[in-house]
């Protein structure tokens, strides 16, 4: 965890580095064709750091560039995930009928606290098998297995964002 | 005329200011001696009220003249018009109903106010406030060069809205340097970037800003760090402010006259209007005292009403505005994925954050006191400043790094919205979709750009939609069509499509709707000159003239550094296009201007090459050294 943390702090610590030397608002008295490259540079770098920063974003880029399928072509979810999701899908349900509001901030937050575990546990896993592919390692993982897991972290963060929207509603109500 | 402004641009540096176009009050200010400030020319309060009055057959009244005016012929005044920037007919017809005048749509889908006859689009309007803010700039500076301004923009304006504010200052003369957001405006005003260096927090500052206007409201989560203002999420409301208040006592007053004034006497355009204003100077006065009155004289309906509200009467009527306002905060804060307890800091900003009511709701929002030094009125044109001066070239501390704030897609097969840009997505930015065909032999593909975050195409906003057209033909989901989406610094949006099996390179930029075009914005350009065409070319020489100066300094400058590295021939392409610039320059008759744009595009496309190597060094130098796994 601590090791994330750093790697993230150096990570925004370049992309502002690099954004104070390419950003178009330096570049304005150096004419128009300057301030257009300008102005491509930070958008790319502005890419790359959100690719950067995003463990899932940065693994599906690794598998669509090694060839592999892309979100759309390959929209399974790994088996015994799906059990879980059922699961899932019913407590949410649940969240959204039920009328006593503690009740539902409790179950809300045990929800929450397991899907995050299990997105953890999953985009490490997911990542470390892009990156072996990615160094050609023999006995890599498949890249639509990758995929499969991508499309389990894809569901994790849907599911995180209806429940916010949940939590959302109730603080409204309030 | 032109030749005295070509001394007068020779002599003197532009000014470059920042405008707050506000739909109350306008207001402008520039960076001098370290700091922004508020241009105020001697016995001027420096603020020019949004509103036009129109009298027949007389030129039409802006700013503190024209609020003076409305009040005795409220059909007569035009205000609030920002609310109807960048905006069609149908977009509008419940800010419509509020307002005591009446408007249409021209063919392009623009709103268009008509007064004596004549109709009148919300950029000509603003145009005309922009045009006192400058008279008021140049007479507090001293100056009569056209200016270059910073101008904000609520941060939750769509494309629409920025692109008729951008064409409001081209009609005003004004150069825009940056189109800004209000609230990010608002952060840089209270150098808050010296506060984190000195309090030197690794992680970056996090700072709330909270904007409530007149008409709108927003919220925008900022991180500083290094000098960076980095956006990391905004949210709003482009129907939410302080008129929404206003509204609420003029309800109260409503229900109360009831027995007193019959359904038809209360929906009339003058009672309404004595309403309003009613409840403005109540909410005012709640302000500042415990209680305030609602008095409402109307002796034609044989009326003399007073009413005593008091503040809690006044918060638990307002309650649910004032709650909406807090749903963006939440949902400002998830976007950015943070709690209310992890902001360091929170900026007040807008007149209705003077409400005692407001600021104890924020406060235990965020749990802490807000800022309040600066006048809330002021603190987005002193931001603007700040900005203008930075893009001046005055100083490289502080940069700002904003976000786009809604989801720009297209519309699918079936009507859904494939988002191509999310919202909250850092600008500058771009993205290239490839799209083909469903059917065989199919010439052209339809598209609908849309912007917000429904499902449904329907329900977000169309910005524009083409076709490409000419596609060879070939069998279904053979050829291969690239829509590359690009979002400037000022979070406006260029769309362009390629055909590319074909190496047919046919390319469209996307004409955005509801605004105006080219050709309208030329022909009111020349109508505002007196002697129309002679006037209008002899300004656009002298603007051209100082472009090329502007560029053959940079190309100089370039030239010296990094000349070895340019090829021969695009060296002496560069070369001839110089010469041909400073002959260029000598040109004083109106009637060459094409010749000088001509000359202009020519050396725009011959600096290309150096830009590009000038660029291509700065990237170098800071990634120098730099590997994946530095990451």
């Amino acid at each position: 965890m601590h090791r994330t943390f750093r790697r993230a702090l150096r990570l925004r610590k370049t992309l502002l580095k690099l954004q104070r030397l390419l950003h178009p608002d330096f570049h304005g008295s150096a004419g128009e064709a300057m301030v257009g490259i300008a102005e491509h540079n930070t958008a790319e770098v502005n890419a790359a750091f959100e690719l950067l920063r995003d463990a899932a974003k940065r693994a599906s880029w690794i598998v669509e560039h090694l060839g592999g399928p892309s979100e759309s072509s390959e929209r399974q979810m790994p088996q015994p995930f799906l059990m879980e999701v059922m699961e899932w899908n019913e407590t949410m349900e649940e969240l959204k009928e039920a009328d006593d509001a503690d009740q539902t901030k409790a179950g809300i937050d045990e929800l929450k606290a397991e899907l995050n575990t299990q997105r953890a546990e999953l985009i490490e896993n997911t990542l470390d098998n892009a990156e072996t592919q990615l160094n050609q390692v023999a006995g890599a993982t498949d890249l639509a297995t990758i995929r499969r897991d991508l499309n389990a972290v894809r569901y994790i963060d849907r599911a995180l964002s209806a429940i916010a929207a949940i939590e959302l509603n109730l603080a409204q109500a309030h | 005329m032109a030749f005295l402004e070509l001394t007068v641009l020779n002599n003197e540096p532009t000014p470059v200011v920042g405008i707050d176009l506000g739909t109350t009050n306008s207001l402008v200010a520039r960076y001098h001696e370290g700091r922004p400030e508020i241009l105020k020319p001697p016995g001027h309060p420096g603020t020019v009220p949004s509103a036009i009055y129109f009298e027949e057959g007389e030129e039409p009244r802006v700013g503190n003249e024209a609020r003076t005016h409305a009040i005795a012929a409220p059909g007569n005044a035009i205000f609030s018009f920002k609310r109807f920037m960048g905006r069609g007919l149908a977009d509008v017809a419940e800010d419509l109903g509020s307002v005591p005048f009446q408007a249409t749509e021209n063919e392009h889908g623009v709103v268009s106010f008509n007064v004596h006859g004549k109709g009148y689009t919300p950029q000509e309007l603003s145009a005309r406030v922009l045009r006192q803010v400058g008279a008021v700039a140049g007479e507090a500076i001293g100056s009569h060069a056209p200016l270059t301004a910073v101008i904000t923009v609520p941060a939750y304006f769509d494309d629409a809205q920025r692109a008729a504010t951008r064409d409001a200052a081209r009609l005003a003369g004004i150069e825009v340097a940056r189109i800004i957001n209000e609230p990010t405006a608002a952060s840089l005003a209270y150098g808050l970037d010296q506060k984190a260096l000195s309090e030197g927090k690794e992680g970056g500052h996090t700072i709330a800003v909270y904007d409530f206007g007149g008409g709108t409201f927003d919220v925008s989560i900022l991180s500083i760090e290094d000098g960076v203002f980095r956006v990391l999420a905004t949210n709003g409301d482009t129907h939410l402010g302080g008129d929404d208040l206003d509204r609420v006592l003029v309800k109260l007053a409503i229900s109360e006259l009831q027995g007193q004034l019959d359904a038809e006497q209360l929906a009339s355009p003058t009672v309404h209007q004595a309403l309003r204003l009613a409840a403005e100077k109540c909410k005012i006065e709640l302000t500042n005292q415990p209680a305030g009155e609602l008095h409402v004289n109307l002796p034609e309906h044989d009326l003399n009403w007073r009413r005593e509200v008091t503040r809690e009467e006044f918060e638990s009527l307002s309650k649910s505005v004032m709650m909406r306002t807090l749903a963006c905060c939440r949902s400002a804060l998830a976007d950015a994925d943070l709690v209310a307890s992890d902001i360091h800091e929170v900026v007040l900003v807008g007149g209705s954050t003077r409400i005692p009511a407001v600021r104890t709701l924020v406060e235990s929002f965020f749990g802490q006191k807000p800022h309040t030094e600066l006048n809330p009125d002021e603190v987005v044109a002193l931001g603007a400043a700040v900005q203008a001066h930075v893009l001046a070239g005055g100083t490289r501390d502080i940069l700002l790094m904003d976000v786009t704030p809604l989801s720009l897609g297209m519309e699918t097969m079936g009507g859904a919205t494939s988002k191509v840009i999310l919202r909250n997505a850092p600008i500058p930015c771009q993205h290239t979709e490839g799209f083909t065909t469903y059917a065989d032999n199919q010439s052209g593909i339809e598209f609908n750009i849309v912007q917000g975050e429904r499902e449904l195409a329907k329900d977000c906003r169309s910005l524009g939609k083409f076709k490409l057209t000419g596609i060879p033909p070939m069998p279904a989901g053979m050829p291969k069509v690239a829509v590359r989406f690009a979002l400037d610094a000022n979070g406006m949006l260029t769309v362009t499509a390629k055909e590319e099996t074909t190496g047919n390179r046919a390319e469209i930029t996307v004409e955005p709707m509801n605004s105006l075009t080219d050709e309208q914005l030329e022909g009111m350009l020349m109508e505002s000159f007196e002697n129309a065409k002679e006037d209008f070319d002899a300004s656009r020489l002298a603007g051209l003239v100082t472009e090329l100066g502007t560029m053959l300094q940079a190309s100089e400058r370039g030239l010296k550094v990094a000349q070895d590295q340019l090829d021969p021939e695009s060296l002496a392409d560069l070369e001839e296009a110089m010469d041909a610039a400073r002959e260029a320059q000598q040109i004083s008759e109106p009637e060459r201007v094409k010749e000088v744009e001509a000359v202009r595009d020519l050396f725009e496309r011959a600096t290309l090459p150096l830009a590009a190597i000038l660029m291509d060094s700065v990237a170098k130098s800071a990634m120098s050294g730099k590997g994946l796994d530095d990451f």
